[in-house]
């Protein structure tokens, strides 16, 4: 146990320094799929705002253009009709005062109006009313162009008087019957600073817009714009609206996210997310991966651990076994010992050979159940009884009804399986003695037997027995295997088919006992076994040579 | 591993009167499972059983831990082997405990 704390101590620390030393690859490649990942979401994600953004942009451009445009009959309607009366009237000065007056107000779409005459080179109003139009103050050949220009026009022409502290549009129209003499104008004044805020509730508040005369963006031929930044930066949308003679350049960029913030915000709402997703992975895929370590190393501590209790298990277990088999004349003497697959703990199994006096030994096999170090004890005793029991000239049946005193299997939760024979090895003359054990194999040139025996009880469960013995006697050249259940014992099957599939793997011919062990054991290897198993044999030597 | 083990045996106590229980014992007994009969024995004698009756038909397969705690258990109560399938009832011939324990056919 303490070697065990100090083992798994040493390991954290072992760990420790692992953990300082590197990441592993696995988080590495975690966190960048997770990084990557999250990009190129925060990157779909980005441009379908942008592109649902600019989508917006465009239709409410376009919706604003649409107002502007029905406002321009508001404009030119009055213009016209006052022409083609003109045209007709021969340019009557009441009835163009008539119409006009009431729109050259406060409030109404002109400051000024004047109508002229454009087939002549009189470069003045023949009436006007309202202020004095901006017109007059220009220069001759631009009056003479414009008044071209409008009689050109048949329809609205438009001219941008638009420098000064008093800029002004000036729109014309010329009948579109008759001959076009008369030209109907009029002015409408710009503010001086040429901005005009949005109000806040209307339904282009979140917009930055600006209107240009003509195609180009041109800054001196600005008219309105909500800003003074000009010209419109980043996102902007520009649409042209037809006016008259020339048209008007409508840009327009948002102030604001169109769709609503939250959707602005989405890419870095995604992006903090992945991140801190990829991050979770990352940290949780590490401590995965460093717990998987940490369990490899403690496997691996553990299968020391295991290896170094196997071989205690079995440095002891051999140290309770007969350490060299006593060289015997006429007889070949092998044993083998079985460690099972639960072979951490000491097994219950043993044989012993003891020689006695006159030619004789005494052997024994014999099968503590249980395992651990109780069964173990049990199983010394036994052996060490025997032995003791042989010495002073116990007959096999004799030393097994002694044996009965030593162990109680009500107080020390233990039996044993005993088989005690004695053998006058040159008359080949065996008596045995069995308290609950396996017959064991006789092998001769006729047959592969058991060699029948009297089952007593096993030793340890009941002290009101007398064993019985009987004497075989054996032919020359035989060989005598005595074996543990361990070597047959099968889930499924009853002890008596474990025995005959014992029996058949006895090889036939000449083999050495080893080899006769080697073939016994080999029907187990492909079965779960966790008992352990003993092996004793015993071979008469012949004179005959090996065939 | 526990569960897997549990599986291989079940252990089934019933009364036959105050005094007779009958351990009614399947699948498996070895060193993992053979606690579970000492167990049911246990229990059975501390409900007042004086006589247990362990019925083995169903027994497929029994090493020496069963063995050893079938024989425990005689200290506790009389105790009759019923029915002991073949692979019981070969066990119980071959390491001499007919005598040991009274069999019921």
């Amino acid at each position: 146990m303490v070697t065990e704390q100090v083992i798994v101590g040493s390991l954290e620390s072992d760990d420790d320094g692992y953990r300082a030393r590197r990441i592993h690859g696995g988080t590495v490649a975690v966190l960048l799929a997770g990084l990557a990942l999250t990009l190129a979401v925060v990157v779909a994600t980005q441009a379908a705002f942008e592109s649902n953004e600019d989508r917006l942009l465009q239709q409410r451009t376009r919706e604003a253009a649409a107002v502007l445009t029905a406002a321009l009959p508001g404009i030119q309607t009055p213009l016209a009709s006052a022409a083609q009366v003109a045209e007709q009237d021969g340019g009557d000065q009441v009835s163009f005062t008539r119409i006009m007056s009431a729109l050259v107000t406060s409030g109404g779409p002109y400051v000024s109006a004047s109508l002229w005459r454009a087939d002549t080179d009189t470069l003045r109003p023949l009436v006007v009313v309202g202020g004095a139009p901006k017109l007059v103050t220009q220069p001759p050949p631009i009056i003479r162009q414009f008044l071209d220009q409008a009689s050109a026009a048949q329809g609205l022409a438009v001219i941008g008087l638009l420098d000064g502290d008093n800029p002004r549009l000036g729109y014309s129209y010329t009948s579109l019957i008759g001959e076009a003499r008369y030209v109907a104008y009029a002015e409408g004044a710009l503010p001086a600073d040429r901005t005009s805020v949005v109000p806040a509730d209307s339904a282009f508040a979140d917009l930055d817009y600006a209107v240009y005369l003509g195609e180009r963006e041109n800054p001196t031929a600005l008219l309105a714009s909500s800003t003074a930044k000009l010209p419109l930066q980043g996102r902007r949308e520009d649409e042209a609206v037809a006016f008259g003679d020339t048209s008007l350049l409508l840009v327009m960029a948002p102030t604001t996210h169109l769709a609503g913030d939250l959707l602005a915000t989405l890419p870095w709402l995604v992006a903090a997310v992945g991140l801190l997703t990829t991050l979770g992975a990352t940290l949780l895929n590490e401590r995965l991966l460093r717990r998987g370590d940490q369990a490899n190393s403690l496997a691996a501590t553990n299968r020391e651990l295991y290896t170094k209790q196997l071989s205690v298990a079995r440095t002891l277990q051999h140290s309770l076994l007969p350490q060299q088999l006593p060289a015997v004349a006429g007889l070949q003497v092998a044993a083998r010992y079985i460690p099972g697959v639960a072979g951490l703990d000491i097994g219950g199994d043993w044989y012993d050979v003891v020689e006695l006096a006159e030619n004789r030994i005494l052997i024994a096999v014999g099968d503590v159940s249980g395992r651990g170090l109780e069964a173990g004890t049990a199983m010394a005793s036994l052996r060490f009884a025997i032995r003791a029991f042989a010495s002073r000239g116990d007959e096999p049946s004799t030393i097994l009804t002694s044996l009965t005193r030593l162990l109680d299997v009500e107080q020390d939760g233990h039996f044993a399986t005993v088989l005690c024979a004695m053998i006058d090895v040159p008359e080949r003359v065996i008596t045995i003695a069995n308290a609950g054990h396996p017959s064991p194999l006789l092998i001769d040139d006729a047959a592969v037997t058991y060699l029948p025996t009297e089952v007593g009880p096993p030793i340890g469960v009941t002290r009101d027995v007398r064993y019985a013995a009987m004497t075989h006697r054996l032919h020359e050249g035989s060989t005598l295997v005595i074996f543990t259940d361990g070597l047959f014992e099968r889930r499924g099957e009853t002890v008596d088919e474990g025995l005959e599939r014992l029996r058949r793997a006895v090889p036939t011919g000449a083999h050495t006992l080893e080899e006769v062990f080697d073939c016994l054991l080999s029907i187990q290897t492909n079965h779960e076994t966790h008992d352990d198993g003993a092996i004793l044999g015993v071979r008469w030597k012949t004179n005959r040579p090996k065939p | 591993m526990e569960d897997q083990q549990a599986e291989t045996l079940s252990v089934e106590i019933t009364f036959e009167g105050d005094r007779t229980a009958v351990v009614r014992v399947a699948g498996e007994i070895d060193c993992a499972t053979s606690d579970r009969v000492t167990q049911a024995s246990d229990e059975a004698v501390r409900d007042g059983a004086t006589r247990l009756i362990f019925d083995m038909s169903a027994v497929t397969f029994m090493d020496s831990s069963g063995i050893a705690a079938l024989i425990a258990t005689r200290s506790l109560a009389d105790v009759t082997l019923r029915k002991p399938s073949p692979a019981v009832a070969r066990l119980i011939e071959t390491t001499g405990l007919t005598d040991t324990f009274v069999v019921e056919p």
